[in-house]
């Protein structure tokens, strides 16, 4: 059962038009930030160390660093989207369809939630990582990983910024920290997506229910805006957010997801 | 037919890798990362390279030779400086603030004059940074220049200025830790990185405070920038 759902969730047309989407702003990025960085005549005065200057690499450069460059914005702003459009309002269909009713006949309710689950978690973290992967190793081809300085004061990673000590003394650490927590919060997004199904009779509104949140939540939280999914998903995040106080609240947001769909599925199973 | 195609997968799959870490080792070898080189506090440092004003040094010109470390806090330096009004503060940005003190000398080898380009000193700990305060330095220094010339053979005392606001800390960190952070002082980046490992500061109270310097300009304070 979660080989099929997998399989119905990656090779759909949605899962590759989102991920085609989250490409095309990695691969935008790298054009109109990290060519000019490589190619700018200026570099060569930088090289040579011109007025103490430190030179722009890779760990200021990515997707991932450039909190200014527009492509970044949009990309932040479009993940919680793109994370839900693939997979995640299948549940809804299948519901509305009736098809979860032939499912149930076959295997147990259980089994097909996790399996849904599984699939929508797996296809929203590959949408959300597999542009930052490609924009990493893009900028990498072209940019040198220079070891962050924080008194060069072009490193987009603030000391108010979630781990900013890690990101200086050990940033390798600090950009699988990201990587990973970017997966499982793309996944939890996409996860979200069960609760709308139940709450309204519109496939539409159900993916983008997600989306509007995360901005709303952005937009409307003020000094806790930094725990908003838009701002923890870049890992230059421009709001102050804490260790402990992001991981309880999404820990308890992923909780509280998954008591809501077993407690609705219960009565579905009753009926 | 399948297995050929799974095999043509497979040899693009890792040409492809080789051409992506082929131009990796060329990009890094052509920006060699900065070599470190840390001193500790009453040792001679030295670096090389040029500064944001255009003066070159070559390492060893100038040593430079730190010797006390001191922290002040928003009280501290409301009583070394009365007429001291924080704009930062002032603004709401911040609450509170941490005045860093260090003395430094600057001997010259050369039989040249040389300058020292003071502002483009930082201080740092961990994420956090900051760079030279030009106001305050005018308030404990006699001659106000950042560009610090230095006649050959001879040596100039000067204590560097540098702030820290509890608004630029994260507070996982904790902004009442900060004072019993490491500090150094960068004094340059690139191609070679240079600077002094200062150690916690010494917390300094107003009465301990040599203020002769710091009544001198204390007219100028008001209306201070950052």
């Amino acid at each position: 059962m979660i080989v099929a759902e997998i399989k119905r969730a990656l090779s759909s047309t949605s899962f590759l038009i989102a991920l085609g989407v989250g490409l095309l702003f990695a691969l935008a990025h790298i054009l109109t930030v990290a060519v000019p960085y490589a190619f700018d005549p200026d570099w060569s005065l930088v090289q040579a160390g011109s007025k103490g200057v430190y030179p722009n690499s890779l760990l200021n450069s990515w997707i991932g660093a450039t909190p200014y460059a527009l492509s970044t914005s949009l990309f932040f702003f479009a993940l919680p989207l793109l994370v839900c459009l693939p997979h995640a309002g299948t549940l809804y269909t299948d519901l509305k369809s009736g098809f979860i009713s032939s499912v149930i006949t076959r295997c147990s309710i259980k089994d097909y939630l996790v399996a849904k689950a599984v699939a929508v978690f797996l296809s929203g973290g590959i949408i959300g990582i597999a542009p930052l992967l490609f924009n990493f190793l893009g900028t990498a081809m072209l940019l040198p990983a220079l070891t962050p300085e924080p008194a060069a004061g072009i490193f987009n990673v603030p000391p108010t910024a979630l781990l900013a000590d890690l990101f200086y003394a050990q940033p390798w650490a600090y950009l699988l920290f990201f990587l990973v927590f970017d997966f499982i919060l793309c996944g939890i997004i996409a996860c979200s997506c069960f609760v709308f199904s139940f709450l309204v009779s519109n496939k539409f509104v159900v993916v983008v229910a997600p989306f509007l949140v995360c901005v709303i939540t952005y937009f409307a939280l003020g000094d806790a805006s930094g725990y908003s999914p838009i701002n923890l998903l870049n890992p230059s995040q421009s709001h102050i957010a804490q260790l402990i106080p992001t991981l309880a609240s999404y820990v308890i947001i992923a909780c509280a997801i998954t008591l809501f769909v077993v407690w609705k599925y219960r009565r579905f199973e009753v009926v | 037919m399948k297995r050929v195609k799974l095999g043509i997968s497979a040899v693009l799959i890792v040409v492809a890798a080789c051409v992506c870490a082929a131009r990796i080792i060329y990009v890094n070898s052509t920006f060699p990362a900065p070599e470190n080189h840390v001193f500790s506090v009453n040792e001679p440092a030295t670096y090389g390279g040029e500064s944001s004003a255009g003066i070159v040094l070559t390492a060893g010109d100038i040593q430079i030779t730190t010797s006390n470390f001191r922290a002040l806090d928003h009280e501290g330096i409301k009583a070394a400086i009365p007429s001291y009004i924080d704009p930062i503060i002032q603004l709401g940005n911040a609450t509170d603030l941490r005045v860093f003190l260090v003395d430094a000398t600057f001997k010259n080898t050369t039989q040249e004059h040389k300058d020292v380009t003071l502002r483009d000193y930082h201080l740092t700990s961990q994420a956090w940074l900051n760079g030279f305060h030009p106001l305050l330095f005018e308030n404990f220094n006699e001659d106000p220049s950042t560009i610090l010339p230095v006649d050959p053979g001879s040596t100039e005392t000067r204590t560097l200025v540098f702030m820290a606001y509890n608004s630029q800390i994260n507070p996982d960190r904790g902004w009442n830790n900060l004072a019993q952070s490491d500090f150094s002082l960068v004094l340059a980046l690139y191609p070679d990185r240079a600077s002094i490992s200062l150690g916690h500061p010494t917390p300094l109270d107003a009465a301990s405070l040599d203020t002769s310097q710091a009544a001198a300009s204390t007219n100028d304070a008001e209306g201070s920038m950052v």
